[in-house]
């Protein structure tokens, strides 16, 4: 299940990001926000275990 | 034949060396096995992702910013008075104190009577008048206040600076829109202004939408400091900004503070400009500042920006420079960009080329 979702996961919150980053240029106090870290550390996380499922399966095949 | 995939899959199910079941398939959960369950198309998932993303970031916006989250005040400081009473019922022997301990203090900020608010009328006597008010388009004087505005050009901006004395600390105030007394709405800052009756307005910190200590009139609305520098002001008319190091919100609870705002950076270390600022915002920007002479001697300035050939804005160091340059002890940044605005008389002085933002908190000067 997590497999499953853990991709889906890394493109919602890289979109967050996105949106984020252009957000900032606008308001240039954005990254300051702590929902802006959390965001950012859960996106490392997932992309972490996304990374780490795809190398698995890799190695596999 | 089997294909390697199927047979390198099969090995999740139960190891590498699990072997292949009775039927000569993979194991009844293995990946290799074909499905007989419809998939998607890859496009059609990740447009299902991006709609995700869209609604989640909608539904953060609206709670973040459209649902109104009123903040009441969580407590009520002491005012000098009462901190005054509170030592004098402590034994004498607590007044002394190891130099570590003194060293600790002088951080804090002071809410001594060292310039009492009650001399200011008479040591600036000759800024107010006897009772009239005089007013012009850049000027106030009546016998509490004295605002003079100068329209500065320099370094290709526009800024106003507005030099302010009064005759005693309640004439200098801050709002919440709306009139609040609450933390959490939003309004124009003319519209803040003219709620208020100010004379000049300033917008604040926006503290809403930011993290870090509140204090307003007195009452404090948020306690946690954030990684933001601070700037107080206390009872006696000073001001001081504090890094986030050196702050000790504690001692703001035990010996109280007129105000305290969070945004910054501070523009001036021991009086003199900076270079370095506790802030990632430092580059060319509508700005708005505030600045402390002395008690009872204050000026704002607000910035123009982003319009070319008449108010580029500034750099946080061409704002610590001009700060400097007009002879203030203390500066400290507000809010900036399109929350920048300085509102005299009813009238927005700057030009706003990207548009105006709505503000929660103002800092204004009120005859009232």
């Amino acid at each position: 299940m997590i497999r499953k979702l853990i991709p889906h996961v890394c493109i919602i919150l890289s979109l967050f990001i996105i949106t984020y980053v252009i957000l900032n240029e606008f308001n240039p106090s954005f990254f300051s926000f702590s929902f802006f870290k959390v965001t950012l550390i859960v996106f490392c996380v997932a992309s972490s275990l996304c990374a780490a499922i795809m190398i698995a399966l890799n190695r596999r095949a | 034949m089997e294909s390697n995939y199927g047979r390198n899959v099969r090995g999740r199910s139960g190891g590498y060396s699990m072997p292949p079941s009775r039927n000569g398939k993979s194991g009844s959960r293995g990946y290799g096995r074909p499905s007989n369950k419809r998939q998607l198309p890859i496009g059609l998932v990740i447009v299902i992702d991006v709609v995700i993303a869209a609604l989640l970031l909608g539904l953060f916006y609206v709670t973040t910013y459209m649902i109104k989250s009123e903040v009441k005040p969580i407590e009520t400081l002491p005012t000098p008075s009462a901190v005054a009473e509170a030592s004098a019922t402590v034994p004498s022997n607590s007044a002394s104190t190891s130099p570590g301990e003194s060293a600790s203090a002088s951080a804090s900020p002071d809410t001594s009577a060292a310039a009492d608010p009650s001399e200011w009328r008479t040591k600036f006597a000759d800024k107010f008048t006897s009772g009239d008010v005089e007013k012009t388009d850049m000027s106030y004087k009546s016998a509490n206040i004295n605002i003079s505005i100068q329209k500065v050009k320099k370094d290709n901006t526009t800024c106003y600076v507005a030099d302010i004395y009064v005759a005693d600390l309640k004439y200098f105030k801050t709002a919440f829109a709306k009139k609040a007394d609450v933390m959490g709405n939003r309004e124009m800052t003319d519209v803040v202004a003219k709620e208020n009756d100010a004379i000049i307005a300033i917008n604040g910190d926006h503290c809403v939408d930011n993290e870090g200590t509140v204090v307003r009139n007195g009452q404090m609305f948020r306690k946690p400091k954030s990684s933001l520098d601070v700037l107080v002001m206390n009872y006696d008319g000073s001001m001081k900004a504090y890094s986030p190091d050196d702050f000790d919100v504690d001692k703001i609870v035990e010996n109280g503070a007129y105000q305290v705002w969070t945004f910054g950076p501070m523009l001036l270390k021991d009086g003199k400009p900076m270079t370095e600022f506790n802030s990632t915002v430092t580059g060319v920007n509508p700005r708005t500042a505030v600045g402390y002479f002395e008690p009872g001697h204050y000026c704002f300035v607000v910035a123009g920006g982003r319009q070319e050939g008449y108010s580029e804005g500034y750099t946080m160091e061409q704002l610590s420079q001009l700060m400097s340059d007009l002879g203030c002890t203390e500066a400290y940044n507000l809010d900036g960009g399109r929350s920048s605005e300085m509102i005299f008389m009813g009238n927005m002085l700057n030009q706003q080329a990207s548009g105006r933002r709505s503000t929660t908190d103002i800092l204004y000067i009120g005859d009232k």
